[in-house]
């Protein structure tokens, strides 16, 4: 995705992070029912991102959930094609601040590096990373 | 998906091993929530008492123009003539039924997904009857998750018990876990595979 792109999307008001991308963990999340020991499982992840918040950096947990034909957690893995370090713009559907840590989740148009960013700590083009 | 949601869903399936019908009640005129609350519990008073061996799970529905609705899953199929005749007694309007089949025992966890209105705040918004049957409860639903994982790693090394400092303690575990994904941690261990008893602790670490 272009600045432009990016900028776009903004005025046209979709709800999207941007931030560097820091890190994902896909797991076999789930419930288990202690009474009679039947149990519901989903394929979900966590993506880690940095990004700014009211003047200074700050984790974002972003939360996916894949349907159900994810049946493994390494399938879920198996898609993430993220760098660490570099800038992405996250769809977002929910987002909430709880205790002071941004909790949100994922949309389904998934995320998009940002052009321009490739090395992801400010010194590619588009200036330097804000103080 | 909340733990109330997911025992509701756990409950239904083990009522969904009968022959489910559904029911909505609803009134002709506006209601109080306290009013509805008061009103359904006449109407299982008197259902219960007319059919002995009734099973189910009721829903609380706050409806944006009609006020508040109760969804119903039974058991077994009643004289709707004679719950009619019931409902009527206890001061309710319209009643629908349908048969529900097995697997779309958890349909009523949709209106558990709505964000709670604040005038429902503490009230339980489902909940099983009749004898006979053990519904699960919140209590019995256990999370398997990351986060509840690395709980139990910190659980441990804290020594924690009780509920003293609960926040503290999700601070705690969440930075952790924002640790563990960043470095690649194994799941409950700290930085080379080490416990987190092995003298390390967040804040100390540089990235």
């Amino acid at each position: 995705m272009t600045r432009a792109e990016l900028l776009k999307e903004v005025l046209q008001g979709v709800l999207l992070i941007v931030g560097e991308y820091r890190g994902s963990h896909a797991e076999m999340a789930g419930y288990v029912d202690k009474k009679y020991g039947t149990a519901i499982q989903y394929v979900r992840a966590i993506h880690i991102v940095e990004c700014s918040w009211h003047g200074h950096l700050d984790r974002v947990i972003i939360t996916e959930k894949f349907p159900e034909t994810f049946a493994t957690a390494e399938q879920a893995a198996a898609t993430f094609n993220y760098v660490r370090g570099r800038k992405y713009v996250f769809y977002i559907e929910a987002v909430k601040r709880e205790r002071g840590q941004t909790l949100a989740r994922m949309a389904g148009w998934g995320a998009e590096p940002i052009e321009g960013n490739e090395d992801g700590d400010g010194t590619a083009a588009g200036g330097p990373a804000p103080p | 998906m909340t733990k109330s949601k997911v025992a509701f869903l756990f409950a239904s399936q083990t009522l969904g091993k009968q022959r489910l019908y559904l029911w909505t009640f609803t009134f002709k005129e506006l209601l109080s929530v306290k009013e509805t609350r008061k009103r359904w519990n006449h109407l299982l008073t008197l259902l219960i008492r007319a059919w002995p061996n009734l099973q189910g799970l009721r829903v609380f529905e706050l409806h944006e123009e009609h006020g508040l609705h109760v969804h119903v899953v039974t058991n077994q199929f009643i004289d709707v003539n004679r719950a009619r005749e019931l409902a009527t007694q206890a001061g309710w309007g319209r009643i629908h039924v349908t048969r529900m089949p097995s697997e779309h025992s958890g349909y009523l966890a949709k209106y558990l997904s709505k964000e709670r209105p604040e005038c429902l705040k503490r009230w339980r918004l489902w909940a099983g009857f009749g004898n006979g049957w053990e519904w699960t409860k919140v209590k019995d639903v256990v999370r398997e998750t990351l986060f509840s994982r690395i709980y139990r790693a910190c659980k441990e090394w804290q020594g924690w018990s009780g509920r003293k400092g609960f926040f503290e303690r999700m601070d705690l575990v969440r930075r952790m876990m924002i640790l563990t994904i960043e470095n690649g941690w194994t799941v409950g261990r700290g930085p080379g595979g080490l416990p987190y008893s092995a003298g390390w602790y967040p804040g100390e670490e540089t990235d």
